[in-house]
């Protein structure tokens, strides 16, 4: 069944002869191939760290144009990125970036000839841009920026919450390429008496869902504007996969990813906030100083989720690891500032009691992940708490306790690895 | 127009901690891209639900999405399902009678059981 995989209108761009081999390997062996069921045949289980965690890790290929996933959900689909892949890269690759769709009917096509971006309402010059002439006719904006869905960790939220139940794997970092909305809205030229920006998608809502379902999202003009809003056609140096959102994904840098409007469309110029389902009943975050409010509160005011929290990952040692006493053991991981640079990163390997500096690895620009590391010895035998804590250029930190609110979003609580010493 | 590209993609936690500044200086130019039209095809889903109550949630929750979903989901009180249950209909439109909400929720507590301290 790999021809279902290798006809025209499919390019698998990140595969290698030898991926190539194993997959069909693997789908001859098994008998698996997109189109069928995924229900009936065995798969290997991970179990993430929470109650009803257990989860298929499914191969290669399962997913077209994606790699080795944790299966979250079959349809519409919601994989994980498996935590080894943090260990291995720092830019996340393509085919293991985690997917997240909200609609059963979301599109599984693009024609790139017809596809077309518009710019339109409050502009003196409505533009209709072909996938050619946003290549060709802007200037290429490179950027390294997190994507993190703004429900990333739901699973560790307590009380827990519906929702996708994602350890920590629903967040990836890529080199993204594209054109600076400020480009294109230049070129538009934006009329007097215009405050947002509408984004719309190829993602619409089809019977029997109500029209109003469309998935739109909407952005402050200023900050659209900021040149640093940015109009995606690739990702780690090749056009995105159809599930990440190819051919053009919206890259809103240092906010959550619900802002990241996959196959992106159109650019509505307006003169008011969204008045949509996304932005007005979805994704919405108690209007408090952290996010957060107490479980049962009454009568929050609720505002649209928007800017990243900071947080810091081990990738190594291992959870559970047992180490040497005496002889000293290199710990590292990944971390972020969110909305903002990274300031520092902190190390604790006595349960949150001392803290000591990380070294930090190469800065890719503000929005990336920046690679620690830091070494301690065990003194003495017995059990280690390490605990790693991310601190941002507005002095933002970690809090020891997750914090909570009804969507289960923004979870950023430091992270604490367990180790034996022997 | 500088096309140039700034970033090395791909590059391991290793390489950014010893060799990311020469990385950086070799970046690769700008992405090569050719357009090329896109189609695929997902894998489905068969699993259904069983026991109490499991027609009522083959009728109104694999509508919109596979039955993995809800088996996943954490145990919460019976007013959090009913929440959630409305939100199946009123925000994404799921055709659900009204006369059936109180009833697939109460089915979902009963699944799931009261939540965990």
């Amino acid at each position: 069944m790999w021809e279902d995989f290798s006809t025209d209108e499919v390019t698998v761009p990140q595969w290698g002869r030898r991926e190539f081999l194993k997959m069909s390997a693997l789908l001859g062996a098994a008998g698996l191939f997109a189109g069928h069921s995924l229900s009936a045949r065995a798969a290997a289980m991970i179990d993430l760290p929470f109650v009803n965690g257990e989860r298929k890790l499914i191969p290669a290929g399962t997913f077209p144009q994606k790699g080795e996933m944790i299966l979250q959900r079959v349809r519409p689909p919601l994989l994980e990125t498996p935590w080894s892949v943090f260990d291995r890269h720092i830019f996340t690759p393509n085919d293991q970036f985690y997917v997240r769709w909200h609609m059963p009917d979301f599109p599984d096509h693009v024609d790139v000839k017809s596809y077309r971006i518009r710019v339109t309402g409050l502009v003196k010059k409505p533009l209709e841009i072909s996938l050619e002439e946003l290549l060709h006719d802007f200037p290429l904006r490179e950027m390294a920026a997190v994507n993190q869905c703004s429900g990333n960790s739901r699973g560790f939220v307590n009380p827990r919450v519906n929702g996708a139940q994602w350890a920590n794997g629903a967040m990836g970092n890529a080199v993204w390429a594209g054109v600076a909305l400020r480009e294109l809205l230049q070129r538009a030229g934006v009329k007097k008496g215009a405050t947002h920006l509408a984004f719309r998608s190829l993602e619409k809502g089809m019977a029997p869902f109500p029209a109003d379902t469309r998935f739109e999202k909407v952005l402050d003009l200023e900050h659209g504007n900021d040149g640093e809003v940015m109009l995606a056609y690739a990702m780690n140096g090749a056009t995105m996969p159809l599930l990440n959102g190819f051919p053009v994904r919206l890259v809103v840098p240092g906010w959550y990813s619900t802002y990241w409007v996959k196959m992106l469309t159109e650019i509505e110029v307006m003169d008011h906030p969204g008045t949509g389902f996304w932005m007005t009943k979805a994704y919405l975050i108690p209007d408090t100083p952290t996010g957060y409010m107490t479980p049962g509160e009454k009568g929050v005011k609720m505002v649209p989720i928007n800017r990243m929290k900071p947080r810091s990952f081990f990738t190594e040692p291992g959870s559970g690891a047992r180490v040497a006493k005496g002889h000293p053991v290199k710990v590292g991981g990944i971390a972020m500032g969110g909305s903002t640079a990274l300031e520092r990163v902190l190390f604790s390997a006595d349960g949150g009691a001392h803290w000591q500096k990380a070294s930090l690895g190469h800065d890719y620009g503000p929005y990336g992940f920046r690679a620690w590391q830091a070494s301690f010895t065990p003194e003495k035998t017995g059990a280690y708490t390490l605990m790693v804590k991310a601190v941002n250029r507005q002095g933002e930190e970690q809090p020891l306790q997750g914090g909570w609110n009804p969507g289960g979003f923004m979870y950023n609580a430091i992270e604490h690895l367990p180790l034996q010493a022997v | 127009m500088n096309r140039h590209g700034i970033f090395s993609a791909g590059c391991t936690l290793l390489l950014a901690f010893g060799l990311a500044s020469t990385a950086v200086a070799g970046a690769a130019s700008a992405p090569k891209i050719h357009w090329k039209s896109e189609r695929i095809t997902l894998p489905t889903s068969d699993l259904t639900f069983t026991g109490p109550g499991g027609q009522v949630l083959n009728t109104y929750c694999l509508m919109c999405h596979s039955a993995d979903f809800v088996n996943e989901q954490p145990a919460v009180s019976l007013v959090t399902w009913k929440v959630e249950v409305n939100k199946m209909k009123n925000a994404f439109g799921a055709p659900i009678p009204e006369d059936q909400i109180d009833h697939i929720a109460e089915v979902l507590y009963q699944r799931f059981g009261p939540p965990k301290p």
